[in-house]
Order: structure tokens, then sequence, then C-alpha cells
């Protein structure tokens, strides 16, 4: 055997070295364990860094969503609008009346007007100069000074408009005659140009024209086609001319998007029941439009495309800015986030349903997991004996806990697939009650397993006493071992549930995912159970995927707060219960 | 024992009221599908619910396949009664819903553009179909065969183009968007340089070179987004060189973000979209179970408020969050009424 050789070698000497003294080995060793050492701290401050960087994205933008700006408006019931035909309003002439055309673009958009006019506030004037300081500014950017003497001087800025517009026109003339061949023609058009210029006011600029013509006069045709392109004034005064178009194109459609009034039933109703309130004024808060709110908050300065929010332009904004002098605009709490039902509209958006679906799944989920897994884990753990068939049944419970959710819904739709063809299917579709069914499912192994550990952990002392004075086998678990084990088994449930909270992936399956249609749920006794309901997880998801980035980059995570407010409770209330009651043996 | 009993007693009181709803008729309309029509029918919806006495329309997303492969699972209350698509029903999915009793009715209601678009602090684009071709296509004939496309930028494309590498974040195969950007801009495009031609000079027979055409390059310059469009701007956001396909609508309500490329000189907007002039578009419609009509409260009555002018007109609501509304509207509004009667 040529292994026994090892056997016959000789040992070497153990080497002579100090204590004091760190040998190579020692040193390595050190080195390994500093090493270590830094890793483990460099792994925390990573994973700290992420949480940091996930709490800070989520909170930065959720927090400012829970605030909403908000016009403060003198709603006046115009009896005009509610009945057109004149004469005494009825209550169902109100009920008739289109929320869309009497509402929203008749009494909102008359009560903003009467507002405004009443804070001082002259909508056609602030538009105007917005749009003249808009086109001012065009003008001077190209070298043309004095723009703002020479629009007040035209009169109405359609006026403005049309001189400017005029002298643009000489001045593409003047561009496309030196185009061609006829240099005395390019001459005189350059001419005629430099004459508008002067004419409007813009002697600079005259100036200049003149000096290109005398290039032109000299021949270099070219040379005087490029200076006149440089000056960019064809460009600049048709620009200024396209502004100063603008505030007669300003209507009641621009002025009533700054304010979100659509679906307003509420008011109807309030009205139907009420019909002295007719004629009527009435303080209302009315949310603003979601985009402007970015504008409000600093997030876009509203200059130029990059900076105005989607769908609105300067003059809107200086509506807002005026509003907000007026001191018309506010920023509330939003209490409507927390009762609203979804909306495709993030000014009215909300989580009252999701939050009333969300919470009723959990309880649906603590009383059917709670009782099977408890059941089946005493059984397992008091009664059953130990043979291969419980011990296939133990694998099998701790292999399920690791099942990916989605395979849950995708039971859950076979479960929903066959009580349609007994008939009941429609009824249990999208209801808390078959969500909290299928998140059971997904619970139940997990509770099995910490409540088997718990009823482990109940010292075998404790039942030997119990039997020893005489209890039965079920006194002895009721009585003596399911007490002491309480504490860890609601710590597992609660666990359990709070993983159960922000599961999403088997409710998009089973009818839960609904936008519409969910309205706050009544109370589980009176068949709250048995309704369309909406979750959490499924109603960030909706959120996230909406259009508007307010809604994708601020109620999205408004909604991960509340989400996360509650598991960081169910889980403080985990920890409460177990430092309470956990006994220690 | 008090929870144990709390639990027995809740569970029986689910169980009886389980029994006692199913005995009543559904009263609300159920409607699944597209994601692009979702957000136009989760605002009509919420109008019809706010605005009359029915109750408000369940809608649910899922996608414009999924839609209509519910809605042709059947007749009864378990069914759908509404299925949004972005694309139009498939002949074998009629026989399907034939098969099972189901009459599915088309109510188109408006049109989306579809526009591409890049982040707003690069440059702009000003593309053709040919463009497009050029830049995705897998293979493009030259000098008589077939070589893989060597494009890398946009300037090898189109000299006019800025120089940026080719990036584009096309829908996928999953979306109804993608059939129409095959057939409007790759197909338009290989047809417009001369390779649909040369192809079948090159012996291959139309459906190949068809095929041929729409075969999009795989080496990483074209990149499928699954999801919505909401996944495409966070692409453009880490790749700001990349150019995005996007609804209208999607664009107009972010366009503090994007900036929209021109497709053979014209700009999208509603107004170039309804008269034809931008070539690149796609029907939106919804299918209605006619077995539901009369049958489901409300159902015939939410698609009139859908595709009623002060809904679904130009200066509704639908068209400012970006639907291109249907001038045949008025057309769509007769065949339902006579559906009513």
């Amino acid at each position: 055997m040529t292994d026994a050789t090892g056997f016959d070698a000789p040992i070497p000497p153990a080497a002579r070295v100090s204590l004091y003294e760190r040998s190579a080995q020692v040193k390595q060793r050190h080195r390994k364990g500093a090493a270590l050492r830094y890793l483990g701290v460099a792994a925390i401050t990573l994973v700290l860094f992420f949480l940091a960087v996930l709490l800070w994205s989520i909170f930065s933008r959720g927090i400012p969503a829970l605030f909403q700006y908000q016009a403060e408006i003198e709603i006046y019931y115009d009896p005009e609008i509610l009945n057109p035909d004149g004469g005494p309003v009825t209550p169902e002439e109100i009920g008739d009346v289109s929320l869309r055309s009497g509402f929203e673009r008749g009494i909102f958009l008359i009560s903003l007007k009467r507002t405004l006019d009443s804070a001082g506030i002259d909508v056609a004037q602030v538009v105007a100069d917005r749009w003249i300081e808009e086109a001012v500014e065009r003008l001077s950017a190209a070298g043309l000074s004095g723009g703002a003497e020479i629009i007040a001087g035209a009169g109405a800025p359609s006026e403005g408009a049309r001189l400017l517009g005029q002298t643009g026109n000489t001045l593409r003339a003047a561009a496309s005659a030196l185009g061609g061949d006829d240099q005395a023609g390019a001459v005189e058009a350059l001419e005629t140009a430099s004459t508008a210029l002067a004419e409007a006011g813009f002697a600079e600029a005259a100036a200049t024209l003149a000096e290109i013509a005398a290039t032109a006069g000299q021949g270099a045709l070219s040379d005087a086609a490029d200076a006149l392109t440089a000056t960019g004034y064809q460009q600049a005064l048709f620009d200024a001319a396209g502004f100063l178009r603008q505030p007669d194109q300003f209507d009641d459609g621009d002025l009533s998007a700054i304010i979100y009034a659509a679906n307003r039933r509420d008011v109807r109703d309030r009205l139907v029941a009420n019909p002295d309130l007719v004629g009527e004024t009435a303080q209302e808060g009315v949310p603003i439009d979601i985009s402007v709110t970015r504008y409000l908050s600093g997030e876009l300065s509203g200059e130029g495309q990059a900076n105005m929010p989607p769908g609105f332009n300067e003059a809107q904004l200086a509506i807002v800015d005026e509003m907000v002098e007026a001191g018309i605009i506010d920023r509330n709490f939003r209490w409507s986030f927390f009762t609203n039902v979804y909306s495709q509209n993030g000014e009215v958006a909300g989580i009252g349903p999701a939050l009333m679906g969300s919470a009723y799944m959990m309880l649906v989920v603590l009383v059917f997991s709670l009782i099977f897994g408890v059941a089946a884990s005493i059984y397992l753990e008091e009664f059953a004996p130990k043979n291969k068939i419980t011990d296939f049944i133990e694998i099998n419970i701790a292999n399920l806990a690791a099942v990916p959710s989605i395979v849950f819904g995708i039971l859950g739709a076979a479960i929903l697939f066959t009580l349609t063809e007994l008939g009941f299917g429609n009824s249990i579709r999208g209801t808390a009650l078959l969500g909290g069914l299928v998140l059971s499912l997904m619970t139940l192994p997990t509770i099995v397993i910490a409540t088997r550990a718990a009823l482990k952990a109940v010292p075998p002392s404790i039942r030997d006493a119990a039997l020893g004075i005489g209890a039965s086998k079920v006194q002895t678990v009721f009585h003596h071992v399911l007490p002491l084990a309480a504490p860890g088994i609601l710590t597992g449930t609660i666990i359990g549930i709070a993983q159960a909270l922000g599961e999403t992936a088997p409710l998009l399956l089973i009818g839960l995912s609904v936008s519409t249609g969910a309205d706050i749920l009544s109370s589980p006794f009176s068949g709250g159970l048995l309704e369309q309901a909406q979750s959490m997880p499924t109603v960030v998801y909706l959120f996230a995927q909406n259009e508007d980035a307010p809604v994708r980059e601020g109620l999205a995570q408004a909604a991960i707060i509340v989400m996360l407010l509650l598991l960081f409770a169910l889980n403080f209330i985990a920890i409460i219960l177990r430092r309470r009651f956990e006994r220690r043996w | 024992m008090s929870l144990v009993k709390l639990s027995v007693s809740a569970l029986a009181v689910a169980a009886v009221s389980a029994t006692a709803a199913v005995a009543q008729g559904r009263d609300n309309v159920q409607i699944a599908g597209s994601s692009t029509v979702l957000p136009y029918a989760n605002i009509v919806a919420e109008a019809f619910g706010a605005e009359t006495d029915f109750a408000t329309p369940v809608v649910e997303g899922g996608g414009s396949s999924t839609g209509r492969r519910l809605l042709c699972e059947g007749v009864g209350e378990g069914t759908i009664d509404i299925a949004n698509s972005s694309s139009l029903m498939k002949d074998s999915e009629a026989e399907v819903c034939a098969a099972n009793g189901v009459t599915p009715i088309e109510v188109r209601f408006g049109y989306d553009g579809i526009v591409f678009a890049s982040d707003i602090n690069g440059p702009s684009f000003a593309f053709t179909p040919a463009d497009w071709y050029m830049a995705l296509a897998a293979e493009i004939p030259m000098d008589g065969e077939m070589v893989a496309n060597p494009n890398s930028s946009w300037a090898d494309v189109n000299g006019d183009l800025p120089d940026q590498a080719i990036n584009a974040f096309i829908p996928g195969t999953n979306h109804g968007t993608r059939e129409v950007f095959e057939e409007n801009v790759i197909l338009a495009g290989c047809e417009a340089t001369g390779a649909f031609d040369a192809m079948v000079e090159m012996g291959m027979d139309e459906d190949a070179a068809e095929e041929a055409c729409i075969t999009l390059r795989t080496d990483g310059a074209s990149v499928d987004i699954e999801g919505d469009y909401t996944q495409t701007l966070a692409n453009l956001d880490s790749t700001p060189t990349g150019i995005g396909v996007f609804g209208l609508s999607f664009y107009e309500n972010n366009t503090d973000r994007l900036q929209v490329a021109t497709m053979s000189g014209i700009t999208p907007s509603t107004e170039t979209i309804a008269s034809g002039e931008y070539p690149v578009s796609r029907p939106l419609q919804f299918y209605v179970k006619q077995e539901h009509i009369g049958v489901i409260p409300g159902l015939l009555e939410y698609v009139e408020f859908f595709i009623s002018d002060e809904i679904a007109g130009p200066g509704g609501p639908l068209s400012e969050y970006g639907l291109v509304p249907d001038p045949e509207l008025a057309a769509t509004q007769e065949m339902i009424a006579a559906l009513g009667q």
C-alpha cells in the first residue's frame, strides 16, 4: 500500500517560536479575521445604504402627495344654469342637470370667475400681460429692443401681433429676394424691410438692415442673405406675433382646467336635498389640477417646455400665480385620500376601498388560517403518531411555505372556475372573502410552522404534570400547553398576515385588481365580505402605471407609506406580544 | 376560546350572506381588457357611476386578447359584458365566440396615435417609416443578398438624423400597438426603401418578403417592452439616447419629460391624426355582448354614455385625456341606438 508510507515519514520537530512574536501563520489569521470584519461592516453599510435610498425615494415623494393644493372658491349655485328656462328650480330639474355641462362647466366655472373677480384678478389682463411679457422677451433675445413700448403703442395685443407679423413679412420677402438673382430687387426689399422696422420702432434693427442692404448693393448677395439669417429677426418677429395672438384664444376651458370639478354628484345631491341653496353661495375647497400642483410645489419652474406642467401654458400659470398672491390657494392635508375610491384622476383618487378590502382580507386570513393552522399543528404535534405519513405531511408543509405566491393565485382561479360551474362564481369573484381564502392558503404553512415550534417549546414537564394529576390529553393540550404556546402562535400569525398584506400576484388572477366599481365596503356582518373589493398592493400597482407623473410618482408612494405603516404596526404588535407573554424555561 | 367562537360565528355569517347573495342578480356592468383602453374606460365608468343611478361598472385590465377571450367564454352573469380592445378581433376568436353563443358587437370610440418620443434634453428627430425600417430590420437586402443590419447610429440610416446610437424601445408582441407599428411603420418603410421589391426580385414570395421586412433585429438596438408606457419611460430615463414608442395620450401627459418626433414631416396631434395626415394610429374599440343587453342593468346605457358626444366627442373628457375623437362617431351612435329598440 502506497499510502502507508505517510505513517513512516518522520514528524518534523516543532519549531521553536516565541509566544511574544507573531508568526506568519498568526499574522495571516489576524488578517483573515480583520478582512472578515471589514466585509461584514461593508455588507451592512451597503444594506443600510439601499434601505436609506428606498425609504428616501418613497418618503420624499409620498409625504408631499399626502397634501393637496386647493382653491378656496365661493360656489354660487346659479339658478340660470340649474334651470335654463327660468322660473323656480325643482329638485327633479336639479337631478337631471348634467354633472359635466351643468356643474363642472357651469357652476364651478362661474364660481371660479366670481371668486377671481372678487379677489381683484382680471383674467383677461393677466393673460395679456403674460403673453406680452413673453413676446418682449423673445424680441429682446434676438436684439430687437424696445418691444414693450411698440406693443403697448399698437393697442390691443392682437394689433401688436398684426404689426409684428407685417414687419416679419417684409423681412421674409427680403430673404426670398436675396435668394434670387435680382440685385436691385433684393436691395429694394431690404430697404423696405428696414423702413418697416424703423416705422415699427426697432431703430437698431433698421440700422442693421440698412447695413445688410449696403452689402447687397455691393453685389455680395449670399453674404447679405447669411447676415440676414444670422440676425434672427424674422423668426423672433413671427414668434412674438404668435405669442400676442394667444390672449384672444384663451377661453373658459383654459380657465377651468386649473381646477378639478368633475363628477361632483355630491354637489348635485346636496342641492336636490336642499333646493333652498339655489342662488346662495358657499365657500368650498376645490382641488387644483394635479399637474399644476407640480408647479405650485416648485418641482416644475414653468419656464420652457421641459418645465411646463403638461397641458398648461404660461398664461394659465400666471393666473395661478395671481391666485396664490390673493391667498385663494392653500395646501391642506389630504384626508380624502383615505376615504375616496380609486380614480383615474389623481386629484380625487383615494385608497378607501383598498384599505378596507385589505383589512377584510386580513380578517378572513386571521380566522381561517388561525383555526386551521392551529388545529393542524396541535394534531400533528400532540396527537399524530410519528410515522412515514406524518413525516411526509411535515415535509410538504415546509415545501408549501416556499411555493411562489402566483401559484396560489392560479389555485384561487381554479377554485373560482369550479365555483362558477356550480353557479357561485360570480358572487364571489373579486370579493374580500375569496381574496382572504386564497391568501389564507398561502399563510397557512407559515402559521403551522410557527405554531408547531411554539408547541414544541412548551417543556414536556408541563404535559407530564398535567397528565400526572389526572387531566385528559385534550385537557392537557387546551388548558396547559396551548395557553403557554399562545404568544408564539400569535407572533407567527401576525408575521404571516403581514406577509399576506403585501401579496399582489394571487389577487391579480381572482378579480381583485379592478380599477373602478369597488366602493367603501359595508360591515362584514351585513355582506361586506361579498362586495367587490380592491386591495392595497393592486391599487399601488394601478397608481404606479398611471399616465400622470404626480400620480405615478406621488400617490403610489403615499399608498406605499400607508401600507408600510400597517406592516410596521403589525410587526410592532408581534414584538410586544412576544415581550409581554413569552415564557422561557 | 372566545376567539374560536368569534371565528366560527364569522364563518357562519359569511356562509349565510354568500347564499343570500347568490339569489340576487348582478347589478353592475363588468368590463375587462386592454391596458391602453383602461384609462378611458376608467374615466367613463367613474362619470357614468356619478351621473346615473346605475352602479359604477367594474373595470379590470388584463390585456386586449385576455378581455376578448373572457368575453367569448359564454353567456350568463358569471361572464363579462364588455371587452376593451386596442386591436380587432381575430377570426379564430370570433369562431370561439360563435361556438359559445356570444354575439360581440364592435364599438369603435376613437383613435390612438402612436408617437415616437425621446428625452426632452436630447436632439430632436424627424423620421420617415423608411428610417425605422433601416434602423430596426434584422436583415436588409444589399447587392442581391440579405445582410445583417449594419446600421448602428441614426446618422448611418439617414444623414439628416443626429449621430446617436440606435436604441429603440418598442412595444412587445403582447401589445396591440406592436401590430400597428409593424404594419404602418416597418412594413411601410420596407416598401418605401425598395427593400420589399428587392427581396421579391431575389426570389422570395410576397409573404416571405413581408415576414423578412418585419423581422426586427435582436442585437440589443431594439428592445421589446412587455409592460406599459411607464416602463418605456423608465427605460428612456436610464438610456437618454433612446427613442421610445408611446401612445399620444401618454406623451401629452408627460410633455415635461418627452419630445415628440415628426413622422414624414407631420407632428402628431389629435388634429393631424383625426384627419389621417399622421400615418401611425389605430382604432380603439370595445366589444359588447349582445346577449347581455337588456339583461344586465345599465349595460346599454353605459355604451350609449361612452360614445355620446359629451364624453367621446371633441372637447369631452376622453379627448382631453388624449383620445383622438372618431369623425364617424355619429354612425356608431346610430348603430347603438338601433340596438336599444
